[in-house]
């Protein structure tokens, strides 16, 4: 079932290529467009029917598939209860993705977007499914040519720099992770993860090989002077790429982290859990005293990305399971919520104005109430407000952070201040803030149906969560246990 | 019976808010009001049950949070203490439905209105039946959400919205220790339930448990708008007049103090927690009346007033008399917001004007508005047998009762703080009713009472100012009541101070704050009927000038706030954002890596000269840098980085040289 989720997006590639060559050219641009959906949603199907059938009472890897004839390579996928939910993540937001850049592609571009879209899909998927360390490497690079080319291709004005930021930081950083990951199969022998996890580094190897591999991650959270790249990639890709972004590519770091840095490393990651921290509050800091000053509204969200993903980063080595699975669920949380303000920002604002500077924005509560409202919750969202599931990922992560030290946690928990005061400030200027800007000489119409199911499944899934996250939590707990490592 | 009680308003809301076209304007009153009003006759049913039967209800309605040891339930508790809260908090929603029908009739956006003030009543009722920290911090940040939208409600209005920023974010700080004292109480109690935290508690340390209730002090300061954070009271009264009654009177500022009461049996062993609340308290009760003296818009100055009386029970909370605290927070909320309705229909009937400098003679065309104020006001001046006599006058008894130095100070100061709300009661009621007419003809022309839903909830609470009080008293203090027996209030029998307030204050201390009141409102009324030359020629000289705009600008804080702290973190985040990551990080990375190599590259192409001699040499470098290769590779790895570095600075340089020459 594993190699399924790879396999249909591949399918749908092929089913779009032939469509396009062969069917008639005024309709197949729509045809070529449902087709990709279809296939994401059935991928999504897929993935729900794997979550069903997913014994969450074992920590075994499950719906294992193992191919050693088809290449020098071993394809050996399977999900365990800390991969399925970020499958589930990106097969809930790809369908979503393709939908949110649905009628602003050119139609002669129409075809490599949604190539370019189910070939992510695929090679996230990817990343999330093989249980190699060296596979694990090549997918997660491998998602770096389709980004660069959704990018370049699509993005606004900027976008040559953007994709060349996007490029260099990412490369230069997993060249590290490369180096690593060379250096535990030469130890080892393997790159399975399971004959991995199974063996005991000598501690100054795993302070190596934990240098190599945080430097990777720090680039992909990113952490402060690291974060660039995410400002310009999110500001000028087009719409699906910021919400693949900020939804899915965020979260590979955090994956990572539970793959590669805990089980394998313990020791490193015990002993260097200061240094993290230290990292990620003055990340937290800095990504919020800067995201205070930023008028551009998709820089605004990218940057309090920035601060999340610190919160997340810092809960995910606290070393306690509240800790853990708070990050896990803030990972959710943050993809959830911060696709659903890209496509507020960078979709339904940016489509009917042509800006996004929050200054030309005002008092849009009079010509958008519905927009309005589900902005607002997805706001509250992002400024952690209870009964969102950001406000339970963000109270555990920075319990366990606390937990550990509380000093950094006191610190770290100022992000509640600052992320209140940015977006809430956000949000006052474009939708209240006076009557309807002067700015826009026509009226501007309140959110269509496409763009209204969008942003209800985001606003949905994050209410209700928040209200009930059992279904979340409790299929974490096998798996996180077995990421605690005591000292003593 | 208990859940529908929570329910119903929050249904209320779904209905008006998101099917308010369906259910148009009418529609959307009958569903809110009749919901809310449904609850608050369950709320008094339950207080029978619960209060007077003594028969706590616990419900277990789902898991919320579940991991490992921190185990959140969706759990809510009714004892004594939520049913008396609740109390207040219903009675004063529902009339404030009730009157905003009247008084928003002419509003656009009346299913909004509704919807808001329905989930701010649902969020209320959250916070106070929550059986745990977190569901608490649920209907905490709830209502302050809402009060971020009903404050914002005229969103069109800059002074609205940054009101409202303004409050949003205060009582953010406020959370934020709020949050930092649950880590705290998770992190050494092991769980956020109030059963376990509080049956813990005697056994633990006193410093954790000082550290959590300083927290927690400081959550209920941003909330219950002591000072220090107290900012947003004031600006919030931005919002619809029903809006300020119903927030600012009756419900979320009393959550702060309602969390420490909640926590008392934790921080009863905290005595550094129990001075400095008594101290807050003080400064807050004499701070913001002589502010609320100064000020000319007839709703500040009811908004301070409010957080004088806030301080009054934040100091009963500090005398560990929590349920004269409690006492004096349902009294309050009766009179306060008859106060807020009754000025709602003084603005409602003149026009919109807030400054009660163009009021003045308006007894003759409210006469409603001006008995009830009357009593509102005589009994927010605690004057004999009226509701605020029973609690205000007892709290400033049991601060000289308890026979501690710091407390028989606070004694003076809160009955300072008293003298001062007498004197601009007094001023209020003198400069809108009495006084001389002084507004535009306009104004008075059209001056009228309004109709039922203006007046009726203005009588309920008239009698409930006037009754309340004296009904209650031996339920909530009287020196045998069984009412806490639940112990949903923990006075540590060492801090019992009852029967020394009872008995041993001298009956001068007893009568002194009464003797003030009546003597200071008297003196005030004569001054400025009959001497108004005095005050004016005194606020014409040079201290008179410079002690009124001192107390009329707030003591500055504001000032300091916005000048030093917003600035200065706006500025910062200028650096951070403009000069460091757009501009060194940048520079330092992509950017300078990318004219770097090109830099280097020209340089490199630059030394083929297509001169023998040059050549020459390079061969010569090549050739010495092999021989020797061998030996420093030997000695010392440095050392071939050092040469290999001097090469290519020899070369950027020569680079520069040339680009010099030519």
């Amino acid at each position: 079932m594993s190699l399924l989720l790879l396999l249909i997006p591949l399918i749908g590639v092929g089913l779009v290529t032939v469509e396009a060559n062969y069917g008639l050219s005024l309709i197949n641009n729509i045809r070529i467009k449902s087709i990709a959906l279809t296939t994401s949603i059935v991928n999504l199907i897929v993935s729900l029917v794997m979550f069903i059938l997913f014994d969450f009472s074992s920590k075994q890897f499950q719906f294992i598939e193992e191919h050693y004839q088809i290449s020098y390579f071993d394809i050996y996928l399977g999900v365990d209860g800390l991969s399925i939910y970020f499958v589930l993540l990106t097969t809930i937001i790809m369908p979503i993705a393709i939908l949110s850049n649905w009628n602003s592609i050119k139609s002669q571009n129409v075809l490599s977007f949604v190539v370019i879209m189910l070939l992510l899909e695929s090679l996230l998927l990817a990343v999330f499914l093989v249980l190699d360390v060296l596979l694990f490497y090549i997918f997660f690079e491998s998602i770096l040519p389709p980004l660069f080319l959704l990018i370049g291709l699509f993005g606004s004005s900027n976008k040559v720099r953007a994709s060349f930021y996007l490029f260099l930081y990412t490369l230069l950083g997993s060249l590290f992770m490369l180096l690593s990951i060379i250096g535990m199969s030469s130890i080892m022998g393997t790159t399975d993860f399971d004959a991995l996890s199974k063996a005991n580094f000598n501690y100054i190897t795993q302070l190596f090989l934990f240098y190599g591999i945080f430097i990777a991650f720090a680039v992909k959270t990113p952490v402060i002077f690291l974060n660039t790249w995410l400002l310009k990639a999110h500001v000028e890709s087009p719409l699906s790429g910021s919400i693949i972004l900020a939804g899915i590519v965020l979260k590979l770091s955090l994956y990572g982290i539970f793959r590669l840095m805990l089980p394998l490393l313990p020791k490193a990651s015990i002993n260097y859990t200061y240094v993290i921290y230290v990292i990620g509050v003055i990340t937290i800091l800095y990504a919020s005293f800067s995201t205070l000053r930023t008028i551009d509204i998709k820089e605004l969200i990218a940057y309090s990305s920035v601060s999340h993903a610190a919160v997340y980063l810092i809960g995910a080595f606290s070393n306690t399971i509240q800790g853990i699975e708070g990050s896990i669920v803030l990972g959710l949380a943050h993809g959830f919520v911060s696709s659903g303000l890209f496509i507020c920002a960078g979709g339904i604002l940016y489509d009917r104005s042509s800006t996004r500077l929050i200054t030309y924005y005002r008092g849009m509560a009079q010509v958008m109430p519905i927009f309005s409202v589900l902005f607002f919750i997805l706001a509250l969202g992002n400024s952690g407000t209870p009964l969102t599931l950001n406000f339970l990922g963000e109270f555990m992560s920075l319990y366990g952070v606390f937990e550990r030290m509380p000093i950094l946690g006191v610190l770290a928990s100022t992000s509640i201040v600052f992320s209140a005061a940015y977006t809430i400030f956000m949000y006052n200027r474009i939708v209240f803030g006076g009557s309807y800007s002067l700015y826009f000489v026509e009226n501007i119409g309140d959110v269509t149906r496409r763009e209204f199911i969008m942003l209800l499944v985001f606003v949905i899934l994050t209410v209700l969560f928040g209200i009930y996250p059992a279904p979340i939590l409790d299929g974490l707990h096998y798996s996180v246990s077995s990421l605690i490592y005591n000292v003593n | 019976m208990y859940l529908t009680l929570i329910i119903l308003p929050l249904l209320g809301s779904i209905v008006s808010g998101f099917f308010g076209r369906k259910v148009g304007v009418s529609g959307a009153h009958l569903i809110t009001c009749t919901s809310v009003i449904t609850t608050t006759f369950l709320a008094i049913l339950a207080f029978f049950e619960v209060g007077f039967n003594n028969i706590p209800v616990t419900i277990h309605v789902a898991r919320w949070i579940d991991v490992e040891s921190l185990n959140v339930l969706w759990n809510f508790r009714f004892d004594s203490l939520t049913v008396s809260m609740l109390l207040p908090v219903l009675i004063v929603s529902s009339l404030v439905h009730v009157y905003s029908i009247s008084y928003m009739s002419h509003d656009p956006h009346n299913q909004r209105f509704f919807s808001y003030l329905s989930l701010f009543t649902f969020m209320m009722i959250i916070l106070v039946t929550g059986n745990n920290f977190l569901i608490m911090f649920v209907g905490w940040e709830g209502v302050g959400v809402c009060s971020y939208l009903l404050v914002n409600f005229w969103f069109t209005r800059i002074a609205a919205n940054q009101s409202s920023l303004s409050a949003i974010l205060t009582n953010r700080v406020g959370d934020t220790l709020l949050t930092v004292g649950m880590f705290a109480i998770l992190w050494s109690f092991g769980n956020i339930d109030y059963g376990t935290v509080f049956a813990l508690a005697p056994y633990y340390n006193e410093t954790i448990i000082t550290i959590i209730g300083i927290c927690l002090l400081i959550g209920a300061t941003a909330k219950s708008s002591q000072v220090g954070l107290h900012i947003w009271l004031p600006q919030a009264m931005e919002g619809p007049t029903p809006v300020s009654a119903l927030i600012h009177a009756a419900t979320m500022v009393t959550a702060g103090v309602y969390l420490l009461m909640r926590s008392s049996p934790l921080i009863e062993y905290s005595s550094t927690v129990l001075v400095l609340c008594l101290w807050l308290g003080a400064i807050t009760t004499v701070f913001s009346s002589l502010i609320g003296l100064f000020q000319q818009d007839i709703k500040k100055v009811i908004a301070y007033s409010t957080m004088s009386q806030l301080g009054m029970m934040v100091i009963a909370v500090g005398l560990s008399s929590y349920n004269l605290a409690l006492f004096h927070l349902v009294n309050h909320a009766f009179y306060k917001a008859l106060l807020f309705l009754g000025a709602g229909s003084v603005i409602h009937a003149v026009a919109d004007n807030q400054d009660f400098r163009r009021y003045g003679g308006l007894r003759e065309f409210l006469p409603l508005t001006y008995s009830v104020m009357l009593i509102a006001s005589l009994s927010l001046v605690a004057v004999p047998f009226m509701t605020g006599f029973y609690s205000k006058d007892f709290i400033l008894e049991s601060a000289y009762g308890q026979y501690y130095l710091s407390s028989t100070i606070v004694y003076f100061v809160a009955t300072i703080g008293a003298m001062f709300t007498t004197l601009y009661s007094a001023k209020v009621l003198y400069l809108t009713f009495l006084a001389n007419p002084n507004g535009p003809l306009v104004s008075y022309k059209h001056a009228h009472e309004g109709d039922l839903f203006l007046t009726i909830p203005l009588i309920i609470l008239a009698i409930f100012s006037i009754f309340f009080g004296y009904l209650t008293k031996d339920i909530f203090i009287g020196l045998g009541t069984g009412f806490f027996t639940d112990n949903s209030l923990f006075i540590h029998p060492s801090h019992e101070i009852m029967l020394d307030t009872e008995f041993a204050v001298p009956t001068f201390f007893k009568l002194l704050p009464f003797v003030f009141t009546v003597s200071l409102s008297v003196i005030s009324v004569l001054l400025s009927e009959f001497l108004p030359k005095l005050l004016i020629n005194f606020k014409f000289s040079r201290l008179g000038y410079n002690i009124f705009s001192f107390f009329n600008q707030r003591f500055y804080i504001e000032l300091f706030y916005n000048k030093y702290i917003v600035e200065g973190v706006l500025k910062l985040g200028g650096q951070t954002s403009k000069s460091l990551d757009k501009g060194t990080v940048e520079l330092i990375g992509p950017y300078g890596l990318e004219k770097g190599l090109l830099a280097l590259s020209n340089s490199i192409g630059k030394l083929s000269t297509g001169i023998v001699t040059t050549y020459a040499l390079y061969i010569l470098i090549g050739l010495i840098f092999y021989i020797t290769l061998l030996y420093f590779s030997y000695n010392d790895n440095n050392l071939l980085i050092l040469v290999i570095f001097t090469l290519f600075a020899l070369l950027n340089s020569n680079n520069t040289s040339l680009k010099e020459t030519k």
